[in-house]
């Protein structure tokens, strides 16, 4: 009895182990390389006033400006649905339209608000993806607008939007040497503001993980010493000073320390600086020079750049073991390393036959590839998805500092447009808009 | 007696249920059904006999067909015709059973990387993957009917990121029907009525 159980078990193992087997499997490697087509139907206006912008096309310029996306204009759609009920799918396939996205501007019950209500479809197979209800007051309509590519971008793409994100970035204007501004801006060129203005240079801003403050160095008082600006109402504090060099501040992902450099030990090491007891401690001691930290997004370890081989490499340290590893071993200048939220890649400024790029090193496979093709890349930063990096470098026909950013793939390439000459050290904001 | 004799048999089931199951966990083919579709090397081994056709036509002829799996040329006829050499290699070569048969079943597997190459190109075109920095692949499972329809389509294996599914599963739903999929039923039936899709962005 139980053998002939047992052998019908052994039968039905053997049977489907080959059927699966046996199955063809066809690998599909790489897509097509076409931006995925987005239709934003004019959303339903239904306040009383008139709108003084138009979240389409906000929406429009958002989604197009890394070339991922390719938005319909309006005046090339057949209908203009604003409920799913009115959706005419075929029409919107014959347009080749992946995505449709539709919604009405409705009235709130508080004066001076508006809600949104808005879908997003999936054309090919006639389903709606996401819903949803998003309240502001009628004169952020731009935000709004903003918030609603960053949803799209993230359902569609599987990552957060960073079209609500905020860039900080040190001002020095070329007809004044002696001016130094820190300014933030959003990631179109709006909305750009000075946040301290000094005539002693300012240097290496970083954002606190939660948006609110930047940390940065300022020469205010003739030596260099860190401080922390709030954001809203422009209040700043300063670290505690130490004897001698007092730089690159990097805020740790829970926001309880900074880990920056001092040079009180004759020569610069990295330090932690604990921000409630407001204490230094060391973290590297070696007779070579460290500096530029940055933290992993686990908050395990930093990686910074030292000389102690010779020519500056990037090392890691784990936080706990205090072991360190060296990580580059290409080149004779690999220096201001930042992680990728994924934790496994990082970017850093790459000297290759003279010529200094951004490179994109995978931590455990260990390949590097080169993002930009311009001269002078510097102090690269990653937005809070992964996704792009802004750099400061040389604009070779004007003469001018300015900000560029590269997709991470390396195929898309942008300048923020607002920067006016003197733009360097750009810091880019974690996500601030959470949606 | 008795009883060794249903060890043996129950432990022999034991063995190959076994290593059956644990080959494809760890994906060895023990059976040689899978084609290997990036080395297309048994099409060259056939038609490198020297003695039997000339050998510059033959070349041309695979070439053909592995450059230009999507274009508009009539499939079924070059298989016939792939088949109809074959066989005039076969009468004119030695007539040992063992070979006849390797052609045949070389000629299959050909035909199978012909199709599977027709798939996946017509797939690639409308694939349009997002943005993915780490290495995410997803499984679907397709049925489809001898027109080349699209019936059902299922995750088998999911990416763990519904946005990369999702762009999988729209690929899949663009393309609805797969052109130039005319092939004898015994095929279809054997490799394509049921067959897994992987999508990988790099």
């Amino acid at each position: 009895m139980m053998q002939s159980f047992y052998k019908i078990i052994y039968l039905l193992l053997i049977l489907s182990s080959t059927y699966l087997s046996s199955q063809l499997r066809i690998e599909i490697t790489g897509g097509s390389d076409e931006p995925i087509r987005v239709a934003m139907v004019p959303f339903e206006w239904k306040l009383n006033s008139a709108p003084s912008q138009y979240l389409h096309e906000i929406v429009k310029k958002d989604l197009e400006s890394f070339a991922e996306f390719a938005v319909l204009n309006p005046e090339d759609m057949l209908s203009y649905p604003s409920l799913e009920e009115e959706i005419s799918y075929r029409d919107w396939r014959l347009l080749k339209v992946d995505y449709l996205i539709i919604g009405s501007v409705l009235k709130s019950e508080i004066e001076g608000e508006i809600n949104i209500a808005y879908s997003i479809l999936d054309v090919s197979r006639r389903k709606n993806i996401h819903k949803a209800l998003i309240k502001g007051s009628v004169k952020s309509l731009k935000r709004m607008g903003h918030n609603i590519s960053d949803r799209i971008y993230h359902k569609i793409n599987g990552i957060p939007g960073i079209f609500s994100t905020r860039i900080a970035y040190v001002d020095k204007p070329l007809s004044d040497a002696d001016s130094y501004d820190l300014r933030i801006t959003d990631i179109d060129g709006d909305g750009d503001l000075s946040l301290f203005k000094s005539n002693q240079p300012i240097l290496s801003p970083d954002w606190s993980p939660n948006g609110k403050e930047i940390a940065y160095v300022s020469f205010e008082e003739g030596t260099s010493r860190i401080y922390i600006q709030e954001l809203a109402t422009g209040n700043r504090r300063a670290l505690k000073r130490e004897r001698g060099i007092n730089s690159s501040p990097s805020w740790s992902p829970n926001g309880n320390y900074l880990s920056a450099v001092l040079s009180k030990g004759d020569n610069p090491d990295i330090y932690l600086y604990n921000l409630r007891s407001n204490a230094w401690t060391p973290l590297t001691g070696h007779y070579g020079i460290d500096t530029e930290p940055d933290w992993s997004p686990d908050g395990k370890s930093l990686i910074f750049t030292s000389n102690r081989s010779g020519s500056p490499q990037i090392y890691e340290i784990n936080i706990s073991s205090m072991r360190i590893k060296r990580k580059t071993f290409e080149g004779t200048y690999n220096a201001r390393a930042r992680y990728l939220p994924d934790g496994k890649n990082i970017i850093y400024v790459h000297r290759r036959k003279g010529v200094f790029h951004i490179a994109l090193h995978n931590l455990r496979t260990g390949k590097i590839s080169i993002l930009t093709d311009t001269f002078l890349d510097e102090s690269p930063s990653v937005a809070p998805n992964g996704n792009m990096i802004i750099y400061a470098t040389k604009d070779r026909e004007t003469d001018t500092d300015i900000l560029a950013g590269v997709t991470i793939n390396g195929k898309t390439r942008f300048i923020l447009p607002s920067v006016s000459g003197g733009a360097r050290e750009p810091a880019w904001s974690p996500i601030l808009d959470k949606y | 007696m008795q009883n060794l004799f249903a060890g043996f048999f129950v432990s022999m089931f034991i063995h190959i249920g076994l290593v059956l199951s644990l080959s494809n966990i760890f994906s060895i083919d023990l059976l040689a059904f899978q084609a290997d579709y990036s080395q297309p090397i048994p099409a060259y081994l056939v038609y490198e006999k020297p003695k039997l056709v000339s050998k510059k036509e033959n070349k041309i002829f695979i070439k053909k067909i592995l450059i230009e799996p999507n274009s508009q040329i009539d499939i079924k006829e070059m298989v016939l015709k792939a088949d109809e050499e074959i066989l005039a290699l076969e009468s004119k070569a030695s007539k040992t059973t063992t070979f006849a048969q390797k052609k045949t079943n070389l000629n299959q597997q050909n035909q199978i990387l012909l199709f599977s190459s027709i798939i996946e190109e017509q797939i690639r075109a409308v694939w349009k993957k997002p943005i993915v920095s780490e290495e995410f692949s997803v499984e679907l499972i397709l049925s489809l009917v001898p027109t080349g329809e699209i019936l059902n389509v299922k995750v088998k294996r999911s990416s763990g990121s519904d946005a990369f599914d999702r762009s999988a599963l729209i690929a899949v739903a663009k393309v609805r029907k797969f052109e130039n999929l005319k092939m004898p039923a015994q095929l279809f039936d054997d490799n394509f009525r049921n067959f897994t899709l992987v999508f990988k962005p790099y």
